[in-house]
This record gives structure tokens, sequence and C-alpha cells, in this order.
């Protein structure tokens, strides 16, 4: 059977069923709107924490009692770490220095504490690839475990929070997307139902003409993939330029890349050919036998 | 090539054949007579698998009525050609497209697929016609390209039920001319009509009344 064969059959179908196909191709185009909407509200959600992340700074803190040649070991332990990017040593002077100049405009309080408290510590700047609060934790623990470690600090609590709650939605998200796809192979499966009852004259010749069930179907199942191909790309592009429109406004938001925006429409093909599999599952069923 | 072996097929209560039996041969031109309703449709269906007897056994070829499933039954209909009394056309394709049906069904290659459906209009007198759609042909017209879509594919058997109906007695009278070189091409011809005047001396005549077979005009 040729390729040309039942794509130019599908293609008839769809324009013999016209109204049902442009109906049917709206509902899915608002479908994927949405899905492709969430995804790239999540992968926006989802970057910005990794950038706020990848700008946190982790604080080694080291106990008072080491020496240089201590404090240079540990400086190399630590770059030698595969999460840290780069570490910066500040001394016990510097950092009292770097306090002193924070609290500027209160020296009585600096006074009042007397002898510099500060342990010399070490910056961690972290690679971009290990940023989310579970990995910087993980790290922190590590470190801590160092002889010549006191302590291990990093702000961004907040960051943490949005991160757990990103997390829900994204789980969120993903449930309604799974009902949303699940939706999409619903009404795929309505429209090959209605496009074969819509040929039912066309199947009977088929038929007679000992056809087999793959004959048949086929047709059917390139029909629902152009559907969902072409409503998932256009999708795609409205998604994206309202991606642009909203970049304009936030800097920072992009759409999704050319890798997920392939998955998205790899994804959607999919349920299209499910959709159009259920639709048509009865259809090479042989007459008179 | 077709065996009836006793068969009987009813519809509810009504009795559509009664333990027919008949042989034909390959090479071999059957004319079925029967007024309207005698059954004569049935016969035809019974050959194609579209139904089967309620009792008895049809035999085409290799394949039996008793034992055929669904995948048998398609290689069956891929080796007949049917010419239907309604036509049984596609409206939404061109006179081509609906000869090509049975080589696409086969999976035949696209020059051959050509060359064949050419041939096919040629041999009905359809040579010019392959890009019109089916609205754009008389009755008759269409009619001949129900015979060309049944011979497109060279099968083993033909079935023809009223295969003159909408052709004028010189068009009829050619199309009879086709079917017996069918015949002497090897094919098997199972014809049903009511019409007296399409029979030639060297026919075989068997004639369908009260629902039994009965041979000779």
């Amino acid at each position: 059977m040729s390729g040309a064969y039942v794509v130019a059959e599908a293609w008839r179908g769809l324009r013999r069923a016209r109204g049902v196909a442009v109906a049917s191709g709206v509902s899915l185009f608002a479908a994927w709107v949405v899905l492709a909407g969430t995804a790239d509200a999540l992968w926006n959600g989802w970057r910005f924490v990794r950038f706020a992340n990848a700008r946190k700074e982790v604080v080694v803190l080291m106990k008072e009692s080491l020496g240089a040649e201590a404090d240079s070991v540990l400086g190399a332990r630590l770059r030698g770490l595969q999460e840290v990017a780069g570490a910066e040593y500040v001394s016990r002077d510097s950092a009292w220095a770097q306090l002193s100049r924070d609290l500027n405009a209160d020296p009585d309080l600096l006074q009042s504490v007397g002898s510099n408290p500060l342990p010399p510590s070490y910056r961690l700047s972290l690679r971009p690839d290990f940023s989310t609060a579970a990995e910087i934790e993980r790290l922190a623990q590590t470190i801590r475990q160092y002889p010549e470690v006191g302590d291990v600090v990093y702000g961004g609590e907040w960051l943490g929070r949005l991160e757990t709650w990103l997390g829900r939605f994204t789980l969120v998200g993903v449930s309604f997307g799974g009902a949303v796809a699940l939706g999409v192979v619903v009404l795929v499966m309505l429209v090959i139902r209605l496009a074969i009852l819509a040929r039912r004259d066309v199947l009977r010749v088929l038929y007679l003409l000992g056809a087999g069930a793959w004959f048949i179907r086929l047709p059917f199942l390139v029909e629902g993939l152009i559907l969902t191909a072409v409503t998932s790309a256009l999708a795609l592009a409205a998604v994206e330029g309202a991606s642009r429109l909203a970049a304009t406004r936030w800097g920072g938001w992009s759409h999704l890349p050319l890798p997920l925006d392939a998955a998205f429409v790899g994804l959607a093909l999919l349920l299209g050919l499910l959709g159009s599999l259920v639709g048509s599952w009865r259809v090479g069923r042989v007459e008179g036998s | 090539m077709i065996d009836f072996h006793h068969v009987t097929k009813r519809f509810g209560d009504e009795l559509a054949l009664d333990d027919v039996s008949i042989h034909v041969s390959q090479g071999e031109l059957v004319v079925l007579l029967g007024a309207s309703g005698t059954g004569k449709s049935t016969f035809l269906k019974l050959i194609s698998f579209e139904e089967r007897p309620t009792t008895g056994e049809v035999v085409v070829g290799s394949w039996r009525s008793s034992t055929a499933r669904a995948a048998q039954v398609q290689r069956l209909r891929r080796r007949l050609g049917i010419i239907y009394q309604d036509f049984k056309l596609l409206p939404d394709r061109t006179v081509f497209e609906n000869v090509a049906l049975p080589l696409r069904v086969a999976g035949a290659a696209s020059s051959e697929l050509h060359r064949r459906v050419e041939a096919a209009l040629e041999r009905v007198g359809l040579a010019r016609h392959g890009a019109k759609r089916l609205s754009q042909i008389s009755g008759g017209q269409q009619q001949r390209v129900a015979v060309a879509r049944a011979l497109v594919h060279r099968p083993d058997v033909v079935l023809a039920d009223e295969p003159t109906g909408n052709l004028d007695p010189d068009m009829s009278q050619a199309m009879m001319e086709l079917f017996r070189q069918l015949r002497s091409e090897g094919t098997a011809v199972v014809l049903a009509t009511y019409d007296l005047s399409l029979i030639q001396p060297g026919d075989r005549v068997v004639r369908l009344e009260r629902a039994r077979l009965v041979e000779g005009a």
C-alpha cells in the first residue's frame, strides 16, 4: 500500500467531514494551548529557581584554631568538589573589615564586641547544574563532615520554599496534563468514530474488494496524526508568541527549548495515534465473515 | 473452481435457496436466470462469502464457507471480480481511482497500477474518461466503470449481478462479448440476469425457480 494513497485517503476523510474536523481541531488546539502554556509556566518557574540558586552563596565557616596550611588544604578540597565552581578565601581580618563596613552606622556595637570573634571562611559559588535546594543541602552536609569546618551556612530559605511549592505545582500540572491528555485521546477517538460512520459506504466497498484491516485502518490513523500534529504545532506557535510577549515584560521569561517543543509534538502524535487506534479498533472486521 | 454442496439459505422464515448443488469450472460462463427476488443475488453473495449457507457448503478454489475466517475471506475476495447491481462505486473519486481500488487493495506498484487501469478502461471503452468524476458520466458509463473495476486485477472468478441493466442493446452485447472473452482466458464467470436476449449458444444456463436451481433455459 502506498504512503501517498494513505495520506490522500486521510486528507479526503478530513475534507469530507470538514465540520467535525474544524470543531475537533479547535478543541484540540485549546487543549494543546493549555498543556503547552502550563509547561511553559513550569519551565520558567524552574529556570528561575535554578537561576536564583546558582547565585546563592554557600559560606564555609572554619574552626578558630586552624593555621594557614590547613586553610589552603581545605580550599583545595572545596575546589575539588564537583558542585563547586569557585572558592574564595575570606580571612578573619577581611571578615571583620566587612562587618565593620556593614555596621558603619553603629560603631558602638563593634566596640562592645571587643576582639574579632569571626572565623576565617570560604565563600563558594556553585556550578549551574548543581543548584536545587536539595543539592545544596547535600553539599552542605558533606562539607560539615570535614574536620576543619565549623559550620556551613547558606541563605535563601525562601527559595527552598518556592522550590517546594513549584514541586507541588508541577505535580498538579502533570496530573492536570494527564487529564487533558486523556481528554485528547477520547476526543480523537470520537472524531475517528464519526469519520468511520461518515465513510460507511466507502468501507463497505473496501470490505467487498478484500481490503485487509490495516488497509482500512491506516488512513484513519493518519487522520488522527494529521489532526494532532497540525493543532499541536499551531498551539506551540501561539504559546511561543505569548512567551515572546511575556519576555518583553519579564526579561527572563522564555519559551520551551526546541527539544522540549519536539517532545511536545511527539507526545501529541502519540496521543493522536492512541485515540485513532482505539477509535478504529473494530473497523478491520470483515463483513460477511 | 466453484462448488455448491446442498446449499440451503434462509433469511428468517424466508427460503432463498433450497438444496442447491452446482459445479462451475475454470473458463466456464454460467448465466443465472431468474425473475427479480428469486435468489440470484443471494447465490452470488454466497460465492463471495458475503453470506454463509444455512446448511451445506460453498467451496471457491481452496476456500470453504464452513471454515474460512476473516483473513481468508479477504484473500478470496481479492481473487474475485464483482459487478454489483447498484455498482458500489465511490462517488467522491474519479473513474481512474474507482477502477484502481482492487489493485491498491492488492498492493500493486504504481507503474503496474497505471498500466492495468488504463488497459481495463480501454477494454470497456472508457479510455479517455479516467480523470472524470462519477457525477460527470452517465449511468451506463458508470456500469462500465464497475465492469472495469471487476476485471482490472485479473480475477479467477467474475460475478456479475445484472451487469447490463443500464446499458443499451449494443453495449449490452459488447459487454457479453467481453465476458465470453474472459471465459476464453480461463476466468470463471457467473452472470445473474433476467434478460434472455443475452444468452448465446455455448453459454451454460441455469435457472432459479422457487429457490431451487434448474439446468437449462
